[in-house]
């Protein structure tokens, strides 16, 4: 089962959730996302008490030296896809663009304006979509890359994260830098095991970076960058074991959640998936009926294509 | 202007009771009355004369009030764009007597090495979120060493904020902030830099805070001021932090003449520094004639006159501000086509506000996160 927190930094939860959940058997830690502090664990150990370490951050360091034409095809095959990255970005702005021109458009016939709104917003979601193909079709040109395992060294490492998930008593994805956190863990297969895990019913944990690594779409967000740039963009797929959720840590922080236009727009244009946004003492886990909160109210909420911001509903004991 | 002109019905209405009106109003509305890009300022006293002091460059420097006539009101109408952001005193006289005082009806106040003035808020300037200390931010660690100055023969404090963060062990940028004391002071450097590294809108930084000595000749294009950074206290922050070797990790600030310290440095040490925060920067030159202002701006004028004729020499990105009522904004915009016709990496941004640290405040943000962009995008703990 995986359950999403909100940020852990202060006042965390973790603790109190993995007393309700009554774990038993080692806690594994994936910290990748803390990139060059990944092992520095000490406030983590001193909350839940020792725990059995991937450090996927360090383990890609030592690929060049181990496969070093892997290593070189991988930062490639990763300049390809931020230089893609540019284009959209362009492409994608300028479609938002047109979307809000068209918001503003004051007409006598508002109906034909919503029909341009939707159509216009199509498009963003379509460039959104042609996205996450255009990546895809990066890493088709690199399929060396998919027998990676080969490499007795990198195979090794694949089979220490495949053991350590195999007897893990819970898993905890802590948050950070959210695309190194992603790679590393796609890089040494960790979505496996993972998922297995979770089909046997071990609990997974996972907060900040951690939590969105989970989704199917990893969604960049930050309304009021000090540069101005202020859309969310597609950062690439996620590991897809939280269905239907598009996860938005700090989102007070980080989103303008008083302006209806924009939660709006969000909405829309990530939508069927819920935005749930993930704050201080957030603890949402899914269920039959969609998501659920079991933390307090406020900590987690569902941002509603009328722009509303609404409580995630609590889930019934 | 609503609110105003209601209140000029009602004392002629009922001019008998102009002064209780009037205190009503301030009570309700405060001074100065903000409404439709004009400000109304108001003040009761039994003064010869009262003016508006102001340091807007464009409007005359001291505007005189009118008298409600009868009373002891006095009140003026200036017309500011929205945005704004005015600092000022009313001169008053009184028995023959010239003072300079703040407003008593205005409650915002602006600090600065001399003291303090009044505030004229526009509508649209609101103080940032980001200068309000955040209980999430973790605190850094501020400190302090001195310097043994071989350059200058002497010995300098300088303070050191290193972030929460912090570990001996690790590589750090540099930051070197001229004026640092004022910038703490008047700028609440301290809390902005917690929230930038917190927000991760900055990349964690060791930021070194200094003083000139004798700060106007030390910062204006001084030959020693350079070396004293270069041979002293670079090397003194060596020894005690890991710093990284690299020019694109080192920056240096400063406002005004701490500007002109900033750059000036940098242009002796071309390479050495490749992030220049450089804040309403006394960039005076001259195209033809003399400069018009004390010999203390001689050695200046003539480093920005030779600093024109090859800008991108530094090798530094640059990010530089200046306020639109400071006399220096011409200059500073005068830099803004060199540079990019030089092909540097150069940010220039404009407020509607003085020569004044609040000024300078504001434009933080941007300034560090130009210099030292965190990966805020990225970045979900």
């Amino acid at each position: 089962m995986l359950h999403l927190l909100g940020p852990q930094r202060r006042d965390p939860n973790l603790v109190e959730v993995l007393d309700h959940l009554g774990v038993s058997g080692p806690l594994v830690a994936i910290t990748a996302g803390w990139r060059h502090d990944e092992d520095e664990l000490g406030p983590l150990e001193a909350a839940v008490g020792k725990v059995s370490h991937l450090p996927l951050y360090r383990w890609f360091d030592e690929v060049p030296d181990q496969a070093p034409d892997i290593a070189k095809l991988y930062k490639e095959r990763q300049s390809r896809i931020v230089r893609f990255k540019e284009l959209y970005r362009l492409r994608m702005s300028m479609g938002l663009d047109t979307v809000r021109a068209l918001v503003r458009t004051k007409s006598a016939e508002p109906g034909l304006v919503e029909q341009q709104i939707q159509s216009a917003s199509e498009v963003v979601r379509g460039i959104d979509r042609e996205a996450l193909a255009a990546v895809d079709a990066v890493r088709a040109d690199y399929s060396r890359l998919v027998q990676r395992f080969e490499c007795p060294a990198i195979a090794a490492r694949r089979d220490e994260v495949d053991a350590a998930i195999e007897d893990a008593g819970a898993i905890l994805v802590a948050g950070g830098h959210v695309a190194v956190l992603r790679n590393r863990m796609l890089f040494f297969g960790a979505e496996h095991p993972i998922r297995r895990a979770m089909e046997r019913g071990v609990p997974v944990l996972a907060w900040g970076a951690g939590a969105m690594v989970m989704t199917r779409r990893i969604v960049l967000f930050y309304d009021d960058a000090p540069d101005g740039s202020a859309d969310a963009e597609i950062l690439d797929h996620g590991l897809g074991l939280a269905p239907d959720l598009v996860a938005l840590p700090h989102a007070r922080e980080r989103l303008r959640l008083g302006d209806a236009a924009r939660v709006s727009a969000l909405a829309r244009r990530f939508g069927p998936d819920a935005c749930i946004a993930l704050e201080k003492g957030a603890w949402i886990r899914h269920t039959s009926a969609g998501w659920r909160s079991r933390g307090p109210a406020g900590s987690a909420s569902l941002l509603l294509a009328d722009g509303r911001v609404d409580d995630v509903p609590r889930e019934v004991a | 202007m609503t609110r105003v002109l209601d209140l000029l019905k009602q004392i002629e209405a009922d001019p008998a009771h102009t002064t209780h009106l009037v205190e009503h109003f301030l009570e309700r509305f405060g001074s100065p009355v903000v409404q439709e890009g004009t400000a109304t300022f108001f003040l009761r006293g039994p003064y010869e004369s009262v003016a508006l002091v102001h340091w807007v460059f464009g409007l005359e420097s001291r505007i005189p009030f009118s008298r409600l006539p009868g009373t002891d009101v006095w009140s003026l109408s200036v017309e500011l764009p929205e945005h704004a952001r005015v600092e000022y005193k009313f001169e008053v006289i009184l028995n023959g007597h010239r003072h300079w005082i703040k407003d008593p009806n205005n409650p915002h106040l602006a600090f600065d090495p001399f003291g303090a003035n009044s505030v004229c808020r526009m509508t649209g300037y609101e103080d940032p979120s980001w200068v309000e200390p955040d209980e999430d931010a973790r605190r850094g660690t501020l400190d302090g060493f001195t310097v043994n100055s071989t350059v200058f023969g002497d010995q300098r404090d300088v303070r050191i904020w290193v972030p929460h963060e912090y570990k001996a062990h690790k590589e750090y940028r540099l930051l070197v902030v001229h004026d640092g004391d004022d910038y703490l002071r008047f700028t609440g450097l301290q809390t902005i830099l917690e929230n930038l590294v917190h927000r991760h809108e900055m990349m964690p930084v060791v930021v070194a805070l200094i003083n000139g000595v004798s700060r106007n000749e030390e910062f204006g294009a001084n030959p020693l001021h350079p070396r004293y950074i270069m041979e002293d206290l670079v090397p003194a922050l060596e020894k005690r932090h890991r710093l990284s070797p690299d020019p694109r990790d080192r920056g240096l600030m400063g406002a005004s003449f701490g500007g002109v310290a900033s750059l000036w440095t940098a242009w002796n040490y071309p390479g050495a520094w490749g992030q220049l925060v450089l804040q309403s920067g006394s960039f005076v030159f001259t195209d033809i004639g003399h400069h018009g202002r004390s010999p203390l701006w001689d050695p200046v004028v003539a480093f920005v006159n030779e600093f024109r004729q090859d800008p991108g020499r530094t090798g530094a990105r640059v990010f530089q501000s200046c306020g639109v009522f400071e006399s220096l904004i011409t200059y500073n915009r005068s830099l803004v086509p060199l540079l990019r016709d030089a092909g540097v990496d150069h940010k220039f941004v404009e407020s509607r506000d003085g020569h004044n640290w609040i000024g300078w405040r504001d434009r933080l943000r941007e300034g560090l996160t130009f210099a030292f962009p965190g990966h805020l995008w990225m970045t979900y703990d």
